[in-house]
């Protein structure tokens, strides 16, 4: 417990001294009024949230994140099992995900409302698309990466391919997949704020752009606030999901010798 | 099983004319024919890279030979056979770290369809046997390397292998615990009457657990000497490793594999092939 306050106390300290220091230049009238105190957007947020107005956002947007992260992940890990296993599906499917993969999602924005207007069906699809690529880049590398010696292992006792896939390839994989996922999760929510602020008629990227032009700027502020809190949040939990669920992975090992 | 109960005419593997070219072109086995006997200890000993690894795969149906063949009771290996077993130098890529050791030792169990009862009572004999049954609910990462052969071992010893396949499987540990491991070897061999088929590199290793070292050539890898080792029986690291015929038979192999490994020396030579030299 000492250990874990020790390790807690750096980083919380800086972020304190920052938010001071933040507010002491905001105070004194240094920075422009683009940037108020953070106090004062800690006033909002705590507003926002108290009535309603922000905090209904944050279940609809939450509810978007959910169902295309999902989606995302069950889909990549198919497809990324599908390629890493069958040579066949590699070869054929390999450049096209170079291909497509540096593709700015942002960028597809235009063509998504062209194909499916501007009603939740296109969000999904934009969040679904972007969050794709790290999931299957990271199940493929998972894959891929499992150890030749271990498929001998399997063949040797007389294991069939199936059972190679199921008892070996995927619990191999899965220090591959579980980053996929984390990562993933992240870059769902970041994309889903973006179309929510682009062409979202809800969500907490859609009260961000209304409040920018209300000039409402605390508000504003909270909401990013918000969304990065959010953000954090889901990158933690997801951390610690994955090293419980690949706990004999060598990193997962480091991280609880260091508790 | 003693070495006395082995029936010379009980042979478990034919192996004959055995080559392996790889898809490159390079050759890694040339034209290899031994027999094992039932509970055999047999070791092949060469220079690195004679192909040692690439002749046990070949063995046990890893691989398949370009040429020749590998009779198991009669029968003709074309995958993996139940019976034979590898037993790998790298201990820590063949365990599975998601598994503990008791379900890393029952892992190959399943195809078995025994009674879960049954299944227990294969594990806890196995781990008993290599001295980890207080580690069954460990992980192999949280075990010392020596410990993590030994699960490999249990392993093989739980899934009933008659024959196991040894590459090397003791080069990665100290000293003290090689000597343990090789004393495990010998005692499982004794109690399960299992036939040891071993590679290495180890000269002393060789002649301390073998009834018969066969000494390899550089690659491509050809047998060019059989040596039936005459020392008693059971073996013991203090008293074996200083009589007399186990210091005449070390300095035997260490001058093949000198003269082997002289590049002036043609090793080609047929006449050597497969010559019988006993060393009473």
């Amino acid at each position: 417990m000492k250990r874990r306050l020790a390790a807690w106390a750096p980083p919380a300290a800086f972020v304190v001294a920052v938010t001071l220091a933040v507010e002491a230049l905001a105070r004194s009238g240094l920075l422009t009024r683009h940037v108020p105190p953070p106090s004062a957007i800690f006033v909002a947020l705590w507003r926002e949230l108290a009535n309603g107005s922000l905090s209904s956002q944050i279940g609809v947007t939450l509810a978007t994140w959910a169902v295309a992260f999902v989606t995302a992940v069950a889909l990549a890990i198919v497809v990324g099992l599908l390629m890493g296993t069958i040579p066949l599906m590699y070869d054929a499917l390999s450049t096209l995900v170079d291909l497509l993969r540096p593709v700015p999602s942002v960028s597809l924005i235009p063509l998504a409302v062209l194909f499916f207007g501007l009603g939740p069906q296109m969000r999904l699809v934009m969040i679904v698309y972007a969050s794709f690529w790290p999931m299957l880049i990271n199940t493929l590398y998972g894959v891929r990466s499992v150890d030749p010696l271990a498929l001998d292992t399997a063949r040797n006792f007389g294991l069939s391919r199936l059972d190679t896939l199921a008892r070996v390839v995927l619990p191999a994989s899965l220090a591959g997949i579980a980053t996929g996922v984390r990562v993933s999760a992240s870059l769902a929510l970041a994309v889903t704020v973006t179309v929510e602020l682009v062409v979202g008629d809800s969500g907490i990227g859609h009260y961000i752009a209304q409040a920018e032009q209300s000039n409402r700027i605390a508000p504003m502020y909270a909401a990013i606030v918000l969304s990065g809190l959010i953000g954090w949040l889901i990158n933690a939990a997801f951390s610690q999901l994955e090293a419980r669920v690949v706990f004999w992975s060598p990193a997962s090992r480091r991280s609880a010798e260091a508790l | 099983m003693t070495p006395q109960d082995i029936d010379a005419r009980d042979v478990v593997l034919q192996v004959s004319g055995l080559q392996k070219r790889y898809r490159q072109g390079h050759l890694a086995i040339e034209r290899l024919s031994f027999d094992v006997r039932r509970g055999e200890f047999v070791t092949f000993v060469g220079p690195s890279g004679a192909g040692k690894t690439t002749l046990l795969k070949t063995i046990c149906g890893l691989l398949e030979p370009t040429a020749g063949r590998v009779l198991l009771d009669g029968r003709l290996v074309t995958a993996p056979p139940p019976e034979m077993v590898l037993v790998f130098q790298d201990y820590a890529r063949s365990l599975f770290p998601w598994l503990t050791v008791a379900a890393n030792v029952s892992f190959p169990l399943r195809k078995k369809r025994l009674a879960a009862g049954e299944k227990t009572v294969l594990v806890d004999e196995a781990l008993t046997a290599v001295g980890l049954a207080a580690f069954a609910g460990h992980y192999p990462w949280q075990l010392s390397g020596g410990m993590q052969q030994r699960v490999a071992i249990a392993r093989a010893v739980a899934f009933r292998s008659e024959i196991l396949l040894l590459d090397e499987p003791f080069a990665s540990v100290d000293a003290l615990t090689r000597a343990d491991l090789e004393d495990l070897t010998l005692r499982l061999r004794a109690e399960f009457g299992i036939t040891m088929l071993l590679v290495t590199h180890d000269i002393d290793e060789a002649v301390y657990l073998s009834d018969r070292v066969f000494v390899l050539s550089p690659p491509p890898a050809r047998v060019v000497r059989e040596i039936a080792v005459a020392l008693p029986q059971p073996r013991e690291q203090v008293r074996t490793r200083s009589d007399p015929t186990f210091l005449a038979l070390r300095k035997q192999v260490h001058e093949l594999i000198g003269k082997l490994s002289d590049p002036v020396t043609d090793v080609a030579e047929p006449a050597i092939t497969n010559e019988r030299t006993h060393a009473r």
